[in-house]
């Protein structure tokens, strides 16, 4: 039997994260082999081409200070414009439907108190430590609750807390009653502030990219070339201090130190020997993925733009509870992108793909009248059934699942460094997050493999990576 | 004076499906959350009646007063100087089959019987609504039917 190659370093998923991994780890000089399980690359990037409209079915939307992933993306020459934000915004709420312009929608007085929670949560969120949740003041009594019970406890009115139902469906997959506060503050203090996580013009929604964000994916794989296997997942790790053997079911390869830029959740499905300390297995349990779903639909134009519209609208009534004008830019295509999820979302998935198209289609209609019912293109992608990714569009710990566990989210063990959205110290569960987070193992990476050669030139004794 | 609401949903589903659910009370309880017993008489007709019980309140007697089979349905509980009626209909449109259920009140204290009882069950009629459909498509497809966790209350 011949010998496994040797390589640098093996990244174990082939999604933003461990590209960006695998990219700089070879511009640091270090040999390379990516291993994805899907038959793409990309994760939670993907797209496809509906009506011959270009649309981003995972992560698409970049903002002020994603510097990172604008940066990967120039560099590999995807471009951005700006997301439509002119006109007025629409929402339907109680059985109502109201115009309204900014983030924040018209819900009569409990907009008081919907401006009450927002800023206690934005104080609370600055006294948590970013990277370091579990160092939080009262940091067990905030992991203690979910988001919901803390708001119920805040006495927050019924509109506050359906409107924070919908913040917590977007951003983690699931309703306020199952995130963990602790995770929910610390995840906002990462991204500088509720306005800058949820704001279109500069917020996280502000600009997206001209070729999609998957071909930002996908042109750093091809400057990966062969190093990249598809189709490949990982199935079991050896492991001892000085390296590992990462098994695939087509054959392994031995490397000084892996990257798994997995999702914490889909670190369970490979075997590790010798195991992970228990508290590994823990978190991967309870840090789970969200699920959240996107709609397109592509028209002939953008026709709710005449109406004066800026196609983004809010929804109590779902299925579809966001939307956004996702129209491709300089053309005359309108696409109007619906963001379905929580309990509903769940119900949704369930059902035939005709189905889904006329409820989604028939939210949208809600928003902009009838024309919306007759589009000449509809697709939507369910990321709560993708095998690989573990759903979205990042981990939603819940209640108690911060403090015991965070610390193991990107603590190397032995040779074995973790990336992912979920281990990055800005923007986690955000593209961003996803860059940085890959970009820090790199240099983790270089740093490890030079102090172990280091110390292998000083004890003559040492032998080299493991067989 | 008369106080309504109303919930649509657009489906794929058929109007038999739609309309055995409405005139069967089995179903009717798989499709209403609040719900603990529905008792219908097999050969339905405009006059019949049937009870419902609503969890943690007693039975009550309902009236049907309108069927048109596969387009509407209606039934009526009477109360102290005022009518709760719940018509449901539903129309073939170019985009799907429209179902609409709705709680309508008549009568003097139409008003504060809105406030009392009605609000309540408008809040639930999404969810109906939804079941409805959704277990109608399931029933096309032979598969069990949806139950109010997997299926969809909006907020908590
Ligand atoms: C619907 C949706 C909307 C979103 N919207 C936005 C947005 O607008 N803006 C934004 O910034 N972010 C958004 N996100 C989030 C963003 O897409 C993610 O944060 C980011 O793409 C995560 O990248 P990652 O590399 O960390 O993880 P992933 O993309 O999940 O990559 C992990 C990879 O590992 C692979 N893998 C798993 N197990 C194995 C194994 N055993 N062996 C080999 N490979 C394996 C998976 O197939 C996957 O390709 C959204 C996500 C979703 C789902």
């Amino acid at each position: 039997m011949s010998t496994p190659p040797l390589v640098d370093v093996v990244v174990v998923g082939a999604g933003l994260s461990g590209l960006t991994a695998a990219r700089r780890a070879t511009q640091l000089g270090l040999t390379t082999r990516v291993y994805e399980a899907a038959d793409r690359v990309g994760g939670r990037v993907w797209s496809t081409t509906v009506a011959g409209v270009h649309v981003d079915l995972g992560g698409t939307f970049v903002g002020p200070g994603q510097d990172r992933i604008v940066a990967l993306a120039a560099e590999v020459g995807v471009s951005l414009y700006d997301t439509y934000d002119t006109g007025a915004n629409v929402v339907r709420w109680r059985s109502q439907v109201k115009r309204y312009r900014g983030t924040v929608p018209p819900l009569g007085a409990a907009l008081l108190d919907v401006a009450r929670i927002q800023a206690t949560i934005e104080r609370a969120a600055r006294q948590v430590p970013c990277g370091r949740p579990q160092d939080a003041p009262g940091a067990a009594a905030l992991d203690a609750q979910t988001l919901g019970g803390w708001l119920r406890q805040q006495h927050a009115s019924r509109t506050a807390r359906d409107l924070f139902d919908l913040v917590s469906r977007t951003t983690w997959g699931c309703d306020a009653d199952h995130v963990s506060l602790l995770h929910v503050l610390h995840y906002i203090h990462l991204c500088g502030g509720l306005s800058s996580m949820l704001d279109t013009a500069g917020g996280a929604q502000e600009s997206h990219f001209v070729q999609g964000s998957h071909e930002v994916a996908v042109r750093v794989a091809e400057q990966l070339g062969d190093a990249v296997r598809t189709d490949e997942p990982v199935t079991r790790i050896d492991w001892d201090d000085d390296g590992a053997l990462v098994h695939t079911d087509r054959g392994s390869c031995r490397a000084r130190r892996v990257v798994l830029a997995v999702a914490p959740t889909m670190r369970r499905k490979i075997r590790f020997n010798p195991e992970l300390p228990a508290a590994h297995e823990q978190m991967a349990q309870r840090w789970p993925g969200g699920v959240l779903s996107k709609a397109y639909a592509v028209y002939e134009t953008p026709f709710w733009r005449e109406q004066g519209l800026s196609g983004q609208g809010l929804s109590d009534r779902g299925p579809v509870f966001i939307t956004f004008d996702a129209s491709p830019h300089q053309s005359r295509e309108g696409v109007l992108l619906g963001f379905v999820g929580g309990p509903q979302g769940r119900a949704w998935d369930e059902l035939p793909e005709a189905e889904r198209r006329v409820r989604a289609l028939a939210s949208f209609a809600d928003l902009y009248g009838p024309k919306a019912l007759e589009p000449i293109g509809y697709i939507d992608q369910k990321w709560g059934a993708d095998p690989w990714t573990g759903g979205g569009p990042c981990a939603a710990p819940s209640a108690g699942a911060v403090v015991p566990y965070y610390s193991h989210l990107a603590t190397p063990v032995g040779p074995l460094h973790w990336a992912g959205t979920e281990t990055a110290d800005r923007w986690s569960g955000f593209m961003d997050g996803a860059v940085r987070a890959g970009e820090r193992a790199a240099v983790e990476v270089l740093r490890s493999i030079s102090t172990q050669a280091d110390s292998t030139q000083a004890d003559p004794t040492t032998e080299g990576a493991p067989a | 004076m008369t106080w309504r609401r109303e919930h649509t949903e657009l489906t794929t589903a058929s109007r038999d499906a739609v309309w055995r659910r409405w005139t069967t009370a089995s179903a009717w309880v798989e499709d209403d959350p609040s719900l603990a017993a529905a008792e219908l008489p097999s050969d339905l007709r405009v006059g019949s009646r049937g009870t419902v019980k609503n969890h943690g309140t007693p039975r009550q007697t309902i009236t049907f007063t309108r069927l048109v089979p596969g387009r509407a349905m209606e039934f009526v509980i009477n109360l102290p100087l005022a009518r709760l009626s719940f018509p449901h209909s539903m129309t073939e449109t170019e985009h799907g089959l429209q179902v609409t259920h709705a709680v309508e009140l008549r009568g003097l204290l139409a008003p504060l019987f809105g406030v009392l009882v009605g609000n309540g069950i408008a809040r639930g009629l999404p969810e109906v609504v939804r079941l409805v459909v959704t277990n109608a498509l399931a029933e096309r497809a032979g598969s069990a039917p949806a139950t109010a966790e997997q299926g969809d209350r909006a907020g908590s």
